[in-house]
C-alpha cells in the first residue's frame, strides 16, 4: 500500500492508524497508562525525525521495533533508578484490567511482545524474529512458553 | 486467561479521539513541513540502516528521561526553532531540551550559555561557551569534544560532544563514584560497561560503512601488580570482519534487561592463573569512526570461556559466526606465555584408546559440540562446561547421575567427537537444565520485585563466585556451577533460608550492602 506523501496527511495517517497499536504495546510493557501515552508520543515524534518509508509494511515493522525498544529503555531506566510506588490512581483502574495485567506480568517483556505480535497483529514467528532481532526458533519457543504460562489457547488445540 | 479475553482486552485498549487530535496537532507543530519535504526527496529505505537509525533514536530518547522525578519527559517541550536557542539565565531546562539545543548547535561553534539545568534532582550550573581550538582538550579524541564540566562538592558533571557525525552532546553526571545517568557517560581509557551501555555507545555508528577502522588490542593485565600490562600488537579488522562485528552488535542490542542482569554478577569476578595469582585478560575493541571519534569497549575472553552460564553477552561472542572474537583467547604473549588454567579440580582427561581419533564423530571437537549445545540446548546429563586453559578448545564437561549413568553419558559424548583429546570429564551434582529452571524462577521473582518497586534481589546468574577475591566453584571439585543470587544484606538470612528450603544447595545466596549501580561496571 502506498503511504500518503504530504506532511500533514502523513501525520494524520500515522496517528490514526498506528497510535492504538503503539499504545497497546507500550501499555502491556509498562502497565501505566500515562507512561504508555508518553511512549506513543515519543515514537510518533521519531516518525518525524526517523527514516522515511514508502511501504506500509516496513513502516509498521519499524514502529513496532521502535516501540519495543523504547519500552525496553524506559523499563531499564526504571530498573536502575528508585521510583516512588505507584498511587492507586496511576495504576490500571478496572479490576478486570488489573487481573489481565497481573496475568501478563507473569511473562517477560519479550514474551508479552511476541504474544501480542503473534495473536493480535498476526505476525509469524519468522516475521517477529526479524522485527525483534531474534531467531525464529527462539520466538517460537518463547511463544510456546508464554502460552504455557498463561494457560490459554490450549483448550483450542493450538 | 482465554484468547478471546486477551484479544477483547486489547481491542478496548484504544487511544481517545481527543488524544489523537492532540498528538496530531503537536506533531504538525513539531515537524510536519520537514517530514513532507523529506518524504518527497526520499530515495527509499534500507531496512538495516533504518533499524539502526531507529535504535540510535531510541537511545536518544532515553536521554529524555527526566532525572528529577524518574519518569520520561513529555516530548512536546523541546525547542521548535531551527535557529540556536539561547536559554535565558536561571531558567531550568530539561535534559531533553539541552540535548536538542546541543544537537541544533552541533556542528557550529557553541554560542550559548546554559546556566542552570535540573538533573538528578539537583540544580547544576552549566556553561557551554564558545568552542575554541585550544579548549578542545586532549580527551576530546577519546571522549568527543569536552564542551563543559561541572565540579560540585560531591558530584561531577561533564558534557561531551561524542560524535562528530551528529554533533550531539552527551551529559555525564557522576556522584560518589557512581554514574547516575546511565547512557550519559564518559569513556575512560579502560573499563567494562554493561552491555546496554556499550551498545548504546557503539550505536553512534550507524553501520560498517561509517567505521573507519576497528582494532583489536590485546592486553594482559596482571592485577597482582596493578598498572603493569603487556600489550601485543593491534589487529585491525578486515572489511568483512567489520561487517560481522557490526551485525553482532546489532544483534546484541536486543538483549533483554534480564539477560543483561545475568551478566552483572559475573563482571566483578577474577580469573586465576595456574599458580594462583589473580590475573585477567582483557580485550579492547576500538572503533574509530570516519570522523575520528574513538569508541572503545572491553571484554574478557577468559571469562567468556569460563562462564558461559548466564553470560549471554559473551556466549554470543563464542557462537560460530562470532568465533573470530574469541579464538585468540589463548594469548601467547611475546614476553612469555601466560597459561590460563583453572585450579586442580580432578577433571579426568580422555586417554588411551578412548582418546583415539574417531572419524565417525559428528563434531570435530568438544568446542563444536559445546557450540551445538549452546544453540540447541544441553542434554540433561550435563552439569556444565568450562575451560581449563581459558581457550575454547579444551573443555571440561561435568556429568550428573550415578557412575553408570555418567559412564553412558561419557560414551555418548565421545562417540560424537572426532578429536577426543580436547575433552575432560568431571562429576556434577546438578544438571545445567535443572539449574536454569531455578534461575528462571528467581529472575521472574526479580522482575516482579522490580515492577512492584520492592527490589531485594540485586542479581542472579549461573556460575561460580568470588570469595575474598578468590574464584570458587561449588561441589566436591569446587568447579561446579550453582545459581548465585545477590540480595540486599538486610534480607540475606531470610533469602538464604528460603532458597535453601526451596532449592537445596542449588542456590548460593550472597549479600550486598547496597544495590549495585549497573550504569558503569568497572572491572578491578
Amino acid at each position: 500500500m502506498e503511504l500518503p506523501m504530504a506532511g500533514d496527511t502523513y501525520i494524520d495517517y500515522i496517528v490514526r492508524t498506528y497510535s492504538g497499536m503503539i499504545y497497546r504495546i507500550a501499555y502491556q510493557n509498562l502497565q501505566i497508562k500515562c507512561d504508555a501515552e508518553d511512549v506513543v508520543q515519543e515514537v510518533l515524534i521519531k516518525v518525524l525525525k526517523g527514516p522515511v518509508f514508502t511501504e506500509e509494511r516496513a513502516l509498521k515493522a519499524w514502529l513496532i521495533r521502535v516501540t519495543v525498544n523504547h519500552c525496553r529503555n524506559v523499563t531499564r531506566y526504571y530498573s536502575r533508578h528508585k521510583t516512588e510506588p505507584l498511587t492507586e490512581t496511576e495504576t490500571a483502574g478496572a479490576p478486570e484490567d488489573r487481573r489481565l495485567l497481573e496475568e501478563l506480568a507473569r511473562l517477560s517483556a519479550d514474551e508479552r511482545n511476541m504474544i501480542y505480535l503473534h495473536y493480535y497483529e498476526g505476525y509469524t514467528a519468522r516475521e517477529i524474529g526479524e522485527m525483534l532481532d531474534k531467531k525464529e526458533n527462539t520466538v517460537s519457543s518463547r511463544i510456546r512458553r508464554a502460552r504455557k504460562k498463561l494457560k490459554f489457547m490450549l483448550e483450542e488445540g493450538e | 486467561m482465554t484468547k478471546q479475553e486477551y484479544i477483547g482486552w486489547l481491542d478496548q485498549l484504544s487511544v481517545s479521539e481527543e488524544k489523537q487530535e492532540e498528538w496530531i496537532r503537536r506533531l504538525k507543530e513539531e515537524g510536519g513541513k520537514e517530514t513532507a519535504e523529506r518524504r518527497q526527496r526520499a530515495p527509499g529505505c534500507r531496512w538495516i540502516r533504518t533499524a539502526v537509525c531507529c535504535l540510535a533514536a531510541a537511545v536518544l530518547v532515553l536521554g529524555a528521561v527526566k532525572a528529577g522525578d524518574g519518569k520520561p519527559d513529555g516530548a512536546g517541550d523541546g525547542p521548535q526553532s531551527d535557529t540556536v536557542t539561547v536559554i535565558p539565565e536561571e531558567k531550568e531546562v530539561s535534559r531533553q531540551q539541552l540535548e536538542s539545543l546541543l544537537e541544533e548547535t552541533g556542528p557550529q561553534e557553541m554560542g550559548m550559555e546554559i546556566r542552570r539545568i535540573q538533573a538528578g534532582g539537583k540544580i547544576l550550573e552549566y556553561e557551554v561557551k564558545e568552542m575554541e581550538g585550544d579548549k578542545k582538550e586532549e580527551a576530546g579524541q577519546l571522549k568527543g569534544e569536552l564542551l563543559t564540566s561541572y565540579q560540585g562538592p560531591e558530584e561531577t558533571g561533564r558534557a561531551y560532544r561524542i560524535s562528530g557525525r551528529t554533533g550531539l552532546a552527551y551529559l555525564f553526571l557522576e556522584e560518589g563514584g557512581h554514574n547516575y545517568l546511565g547512557r550519559f557517560f564518559e569513556m575512560p581509557e579502560t573499563g567494562t560497561f554493561t552491555v546496554g551501555e556499550m551498545l548504546e555507545l557503539v550505536y553512534q555508528v550507524r553501520g560498517p560503512e561509517e567505521m573507519h577502522q576497528v582494532i583489536f588490542r590485546k592486553t594482559n593485565v596482571d592485577n597482582t601488580e596493578r598498572g603493569q600490562s603487556i600489550q601485543v600488537p593491534e589487529v585491525s579488522l578486515t572489511e568483512e570482519e567489520k561487517e560481522q562485528f557490526f551485525r553482532m552488535v546489532e544483534k546484541l542490542v536486543s538483549l533483554s534487561p534480564e539477560q543483561q542482569e545475568n551478566r552483572e554478577i559475573h563482571s566483578a569476578w577474577d580469573v586465576y592463573g595456574e599458580t594462583g595469582e589473580v590475573a585477567k585478560v582483557l580485550r579492547f575493541v576500538d572503533i574509530i569512526t570516519a570522523e575520528g571519534d574513538l569508541i572503545r569497549f572491553t571484554y574478557d575472553p577468559v571469562q567468556a570461556a569460563l562462564y558461559q552460564g548466564g553470560y549471554q553477552f559473551f556466549s554470543e561472542m563464542t557462537e560460530e559466526e562470532n568465533k573470530w572474537m574469541t579464538e585468540t583467547a589463548q594469548i601467547d604473549l611475546s614476553a612469555g606465555t601466560v597459561q590460563w588454567k583453572a585450579p586442580e579440580d580432578g577433571a579426568e582427561p580422555v586417554t588411551g584408546k578412548e582418546a583415539e581419533e574417531n572419524p565417525a564423530g559428528s563434531f570435530r571437537n568438544i568446542s563444536e559440540l559445546y557450540q551445538y549445545w549452546t544453540d540447541h540446548g544441553y542434554p540433561d546429563y550435563v552439569g556444565d562446561v568450562y575451560s581449563k586453559d581459558g581457550g575454547t578448545e579444551n573443555l571440561v564437561v561435568s556429568l550428573t547421575g550415578t557412575e553408570e549413568e555418567r559412564k553412558a553419558a561419557r560414551k555418548e559424548i565421545l562417540d560424537l567427537l572426532q578429536n577426543r583429546k580436547s575433552v575432560s570429564f568431571q562429576r556434577a551434582a546438578y544438571s545445567r537444565n535443572d539449574l536454569c529452571t531455578v534461575l528462571d524462577e528467581i529472575i521472574q521473582e526479580m522482575s516482579e520485585q522490580s515492577a512492584a518497586g520492592t527490589v531485594q534481589i540485586y542479581g542472579a546468574g549461573l556460575g561460580w563466585t568470588s570469595v575474598n577475591g578468590t574464584v570458587t566453584g561449588f561441589g566436591e571439585s569446587k568447579k561446579e556451577s550453582r545459581v548465585v543470587v545477590t540480595v540486599d544484606a538486610s534480607v540475606y538470612e531470610e533469602y538464604e533460608k528460603r532458597y535453601r528450603e526451596r532449592y537445596g544447595d542449588r542456590v548460593y545466596v550472597q549479600a550486598e550492602e547496597e544495590a549495585p549501580h549497573h550504569d558503569l561496571a568497572v572491572m578491578e
